[in-house]
């Protein structure tokens, strides 16, 4: 991690970027956990994949999120997302929430009453509350992530619940 | 942008932009008050970032206009205004690299800019010419910022965002959307000892420059 000196020690490259502020990172994790908790495990990991690429969180790239496993989430898939629209993995519901997730990271006030409503529809509108908050923190944690150029590392923070690296998931499987 | 609910009134109900938790869907995806309260006004909470109020107050408002969220674009925080923000500088923050605007706004503006649209364009030339003004700490303190005043992403999406009726005034740090706690307390104390004005009356955030000329005896810095 090069972009800011003097950080403190830290676990892991995240861990350091935030710790500087120790109590903030513990609220906005809070957060960052809570929101995810609530959405849909498999569809806001492959969202979060997804916007990794966009945003360009190597970091993000290199973790994968145990709930999703649990939820039928594999590596064939994720594999495929740069071709989600046209690959046969994806559902229709999987698609639209890819394709809204785009849209909140690259510019989230483009986002219309239409592309709210074909989302709303398919996930249904209570878990459409929570799939929206989970993008806002994960699109959240990818920008202080690349802004403070956390590469991805051995192990995933502890701060991340669920979390484990690629590496890890793989050899679990 | 919306500010007409676009989820159903049942499940938007009882939405404020900062909650300290409750049990209905609009309540679970409030913004926390405690992470306001450490990040969202520019005083020295405990554990918070600490950045020049009207430096702080800067980047809050880029972000605001950036991401289109009415509500937080009309309101102002009293401490920032003590310390010089006025609408005269409010109104170059869009155009900020064109504008007249103090070098080391600028600096901090590229940094929140950069976060906001490519984070990658957060290089190391951009953060040179930001640790021209600031120390490492607050060079941390402006990504911080950056990252946590885009979360009015969500209340916009959802069509929940209050919009400018709800916030049009300006914000002493004492105010109770703040929450309560005995770090604020502390900052609080500090604050008023340096001179500032943490408690006042509730006050509409002026639309010209004429106007905010006129509310200015009124919110005198007497440091």
């Amino acid at each position: 991690m090069t972009q800011i000196n003097g950080l403190p020690d830290g676990a892991t490259e995240l861990d350091r970027a935030w710790g500087t502020r120790p109590r903030l990172y513990e609220v906005f994790m809070s957060d960052f956990n809570a929101s995810l908790a609530r959405a849909d495990a498999a569809l806001i990991e492959l969202c979060r994949l997804r916007t990794a690429t966009i945003l360009g969180s190597g970091f993000d790239q290199n973790l994968r999120y145990v709930p999703a496993r649990a939820r039928g989430l594999k590596e064939e898939k994720i594999h495929a997302l740069p071709d989600y629209l046209k690959s046969p993995l994806f559902t229709t519901r999987e698609r639209l929430a890819i394709g809204f997730a785009e849209l909140f990271a690259i510019q989230s006030n483009s986002i219309g009453d239409e592309d709210v409503a074909r989302v709303q529809e398919a996930l249904g509108a209570e878990s459409f509350i929570y799939f929206v908050k989970a993008l806002s923190v994960v699109d959240q944690l990818q920008r202080s992530v690349v802004a403070f150029d956390v590469r991805p590392g051995p192990a995933a923070p502890s701060t991340m619940a669920g979390f484990v690296t690629a590496a890890s998931a793989a050899s679990a499987a | 942008m919306s500010t007409i609910p676009r989820i159903p009134a049942e499940l938007a109900a009882g939405f404020t932009m900062l909650t300290d938790g409750g049990d209905s869907p609009a309540a679970k995806i409030a913004i926390p008050a405690e992470l306001t309260r450490l990040s969202g006004i520019p005083i020295a909470v405990e554990g918070s970032v600490t950045l020049d109020p009207v430096v702080h107050e800067c980047i809050r408002l880029f972000n605001a206009k950036y991401q289109g969220c009415e509500y937080c674009m009309n309101a102002r925080q009293a401490v920032a205004i003590q310390a010089g923000l006025n609408e005269d500088i409010v109104s170059k923050l869009t155009r900020f690299e064109t504008s007249d605007l103090p070098p080391q706004i600028k600096a901090a503006l590229r940094i929140t800019s950069a976060v906001a649209s490519a984070p990658q364009m957060v290089t190391k030339d951009v953060l040179d010419e930001a640790r021209r003004h600031f120390s490492e700490q607050e060079v941390a303190d402006i990504i911080y910022l950056s990252v946590l005043t885009t979360a009015s992403k969500v209340a916009i999406t959802l069509g929940v965002e209050p919009g400018k009726s709800a916030s049009s005034r300006v914000f002493y740090p004492s105010d109770p959307v703040y929450g309560d706690s005995d770090d604020l307390k502390r900052a609080l104390e500090a604050y008023a000892k340096k001179g500032f004005n943490v408690a006042g009356e509730a006050m509409a955030v002026p639309t010209t420059l004429h106007d905010a000329e006129a509310y200015k005896p009124a919110m005198t810095l007497s440091r």
